[in-house]
């Protein structure tokens, strides 16, 4: 009985898994290709601007049912939209051309064209939500409905610009979202086919394009993924000046009084500055300025980070002055030490780049505040009550600990004269901090078998290194070492089949294809990693060693990454203010804003990589 | 293993079921909730009776025999439905959707080790018990 049942159970599931597949898979139309996309969008200026006709390259492609849709951006919107059919690419891009319609010769001359031809369509389930918010490709995927015998197509562009593509909260229990909004995205779709009522649409599907804009200043068309253009040649210049690019973007969002926008929406052209405002970012965001100054000395830059240090030297709470002095809003009655480690790390790092020593009072103050935070098993109190004096000896909160380790790592790498006390004693402290994050926290049966947020931990050791006892520091580097090896595992790499299939993941970090990867994270993994080829470096390991030569990949992917995903003029179509946004990091392709410390980790990243070029 | 061995296990694999389906993992399909609610609730009865009336209690062989085809159609069901959502990462995300894919079928075994077997066990037993009565 037994063996029969389990015989049924597997045809059963052959069944299913065969019948799932053929229903959901979308086959695609071979692509065209870059250059008959430059010369489609060349042929429909032309027609537009001059009423003439230039020779289309590969117009003979077949495009059967599926249609060609050309838009043209100004200010971040479609203003002009044509959906063209055919049964040739060529026809099809005929009649999208002729369905532009009119359009003022400034806008067009200001504006640029977008090419999406459309390869495929594929199932989309309309009833069941997790099956319709999930099954689609971020970025890659546009929906489609029909109904009362019209077809409407939402292209990837028109998904990102709504904000619909970041909707779906898989578990109640979990703030986080994914997938397609579907709620929204009915209400658009019923709007769009100019249903009654609440009627639904009659059939819902997805549809792959293969997207081509114009460029902002001329050229060949860009092929787009995601709203997004190929970033620049992987090089010292380019990098550097995507570093610069960064700091503008700081400088421009910086106001007279030393605080960051601190988030910048870039659809709606918007920038919130609510209560959400984070110390810890601001001073992140502060050291990345002290950092970028010592590229060129520019003296903006440098007039940047001090106006952003002389805001958080008064964000003192009351009774957060004195010998220890700690950082937080003025209304604080509780401060947390991240705030006031990385307030050390951006005084370290102004010390570092500029030798001028105006914030040292201030450092001194933050230093005896994070020594007296930590306890006896090394680790570090992360909140304390400045009023009555009290740190709260349970409540852990992500990060802390790291940076409080990195911060007395950056004071001490300023170049301390190695015997002096006072040396002495931060180093004792830095060593029992690392003790406690490399060693002690994971050493129990469980801690076999995870990492944790480590890469302040390895940063702090990078930056302490040379004060730190020779045998501790190596016990300490191999903990990186393993560090290491668990963020590559969790790198999109070359070779593999989700990089084959999506070049532009190339460089992120991930687990899973239904989530958009995030900038930030590989950022924040570069700068650690950058650290971690600096200790082995300084273990004294040949290039070949993969200690060495693994971070360095894993670097150089990330950077390749982030020069990607950087906006620049290119790959801001869909922002009506490309200048406010221009050298920022989105969240992702699908949550459009920036935060300033998506630049600082980003950035810093970007900066500190050129050591490895 | 006796009736009352059955009852243990049944007894622990109940209590087993509500922690991961309530506590670590809850679902938001509540037609998910309540089938789960139902398993638990027929494989506790039957865990408890087998364990108090042992070999001799009829009824509580019967509801022996009730949660196991129970608990059996839901793990058939349920590896139906992860071969489903692996077979549909496949077909949506194609290459991209291999590591999901492939995890959705490591669940769907686990899946057969962690739900299958107890009923397939137990089935066996009380059919055989049933026919030695006879």
């Amino acid at each position: 009985m037994i063996l029969r049942l389990v015989k049924w159970v597997a045809i059963a599931s052959a069944l299913v898994a065969i019948g799932v597949y053929v229903v959901v898979r979308m086959p695609l139309e071979p692509p065209i290709g870059d250059t008959a996309a430059s010369s489609a969008l060349a042929r429909v200026r032309a027609e537009l601007e001059h009423a003439v006709a230039i020779p289309l390259v590969g117009g003979e492609a077949a495009q059967g049912n599926l249609p060609v849709i050309l838009s043209l951006y100004d200010h971040g919107s479609p203003v002009a939209r044509g959906e063209g059919h055919g049964a040739t690419f060529g026809a099809a891009l005929a009649d999208a051309t002729a369905k532009l319609g009119a359009i003022e010769p400034e806008v067009l001359r200001r504006g640029r064209l977008k090419l999406d031809r459309v390869r495929g369509r594929g199932y989309l389930s309309a009833s069941v939500l997790p099956l319709l918010a999930l099954g689609l490709v971020p970025s890659r995927d546009g929906v489609g409905a029909e109904g009362q015998g019209k077809t409407v197509y939402f292209t990837v562009d028109d998904l990102l610009r709504l904000g619909l593509l970041s909707g779906y909260q898989p578990l109640p229990a979990m703030e986080f979202a994914l997938g397609l909004d579907v709620k929204r995205a009915g209400r658009v779709l019923t709007e769009a086919l100019a249903l009654p009522g609440r009627r639904a649409p009659e059939r819902l599907f997805r549809f792959r394009a293969e997207e081509y804009i114009e460029p902002a200043a001329g050229g060949a068309a860009l092929p787009v993924v995601g709203a997004s253009t190929a970033g620049p040649a992987l090089d010292k210049d380019s990098i550097a000046a995507a570093a610069r690019a960064g700091g503008e973007y700081l400088l421009r969002h910086l106001d007279d009084a030393g605080r960051f926008d601190y988030e910048y929406f870039t659809v709606e052209d918007t920038k919130p500055n609510g209560d959400e405002y984070s110390v810890p970012r601001h001073a992140g965001a502060a050291s990345f300025l002290s950092q970028l100054y010592a590229l060129d000395h520019d003296p903006r830059v440098r007039a940047g980070a001090e106006r952003a240090l002389d805001a958080l030297a008064q964000l003192r709470p009351e009774a957060c002055a004195g010998e220890r002095i700690c950082v937080g809003e003025l209304g604080d009655t509780t401060v947390d030490i991240g705030s006031s480690a990385l307030s050390l790390v951006a005084t370290a790092e102004y010390v570092r780049t500029t030798r001028d020593h105006r914030y040292d009072a201030f450092a001194k103050g933050l230093t005896e505040f994070v020594l007296s935070m930590q306890k006896e098993n090394g680790d570090f109190c992360h909140l304390y009550r400045p009023k009555e004096r009290i740190r709260d000896e349970k409540t852990q909160l992500l990060y802390y600990s790291g940076e409080a380790a990195y911060g007395l790592g950056k004071v001490l790498g300023l170049g301390m004269p190695p015997e002096a006390p006072e040396t002495k004693r931060l180093a004792r402290a830095l060593d029992r901090a690392l003790e406690y994050l490399a060693i002690t926290s994971y050493d129990n049966l469980a801690g076999q078998f995870y990492v944790g947020e480590d890469h302040w931990t390895c940063m702090a050791l990078d930056a302490g290194w040379d004060y730190l006892p020779a045998d501790h520091r190596e016990r300490y580097a191999r903990f990186c070492d393993g560090f290491g090896d668990f963020l590559r595992r969790s790198q999109f790499r070359s070779g593999e089949s989700l990089v084959r299939a999506q070049p532009q993941l190339r460089g992120a970090y991930g687990m899973i294809a239904a989530l958009a990867p995030h900038a930030t994270p590989v950022g924040s993994r570069s700068e650690t990693t950058i650290s971690m080829w600096r200790i082995a470096r300084r273990r004294g390991l040949p290039s070949d060693d993969v200690r060495v030569a693994h971070p360095r990949e894993q670097v150089l992917d990330g950077m390749r990454f982030l020069l990607d995903h950087q906006i620049r003029d290119d790959n801001a179509y869909l922002m009506p203010n490309p200048e406010a946004a221009r050298g920022g990091f989105l969240q992702s392709d699908v949550d459009r804003y920036i935060r300033i410390d998506f630049i600082q980790h980003g950035c810093s990243a970007l900066l500190r990589s050129l050591e490895l070029l | 293993m006796g009736a009352r061995g059955y009852g243990v296990l049944d007894l622990s694999f109940a209590a087993l079921y509500a922690y991961l389906g309530f506590v670590i993992a809850p679902s938001r399909s509540r037609a998910f909730a309540v089938a789960l609610s139902l398993v638990i609730a027929l494989l506790g009865s039957a865990g408890l009776a087998l364990v108090i009336a042992g070999e001799r209690g009829r009824i509580a062989r019967v509801l022996g025999i009730v949660a196991s085809v129970l608990l059996l159609t839901f793990t058939i069901a349920c590896v139906l439905l992860l071969v489903a959502s692996c077979a549909f990462l496949f077909g949506v995300y194609g290459a991209i959707g291999q590591g999901i894919g492939l995890i959705a079928l490591v669940v769907a075994a686990l899946m057969l080790e962690l739900c299958g077997l107890l009923p397939l066990f137990q089935l066996r037993y009380h059919l055989a018990s049933r026919s030695k009565a006879r």
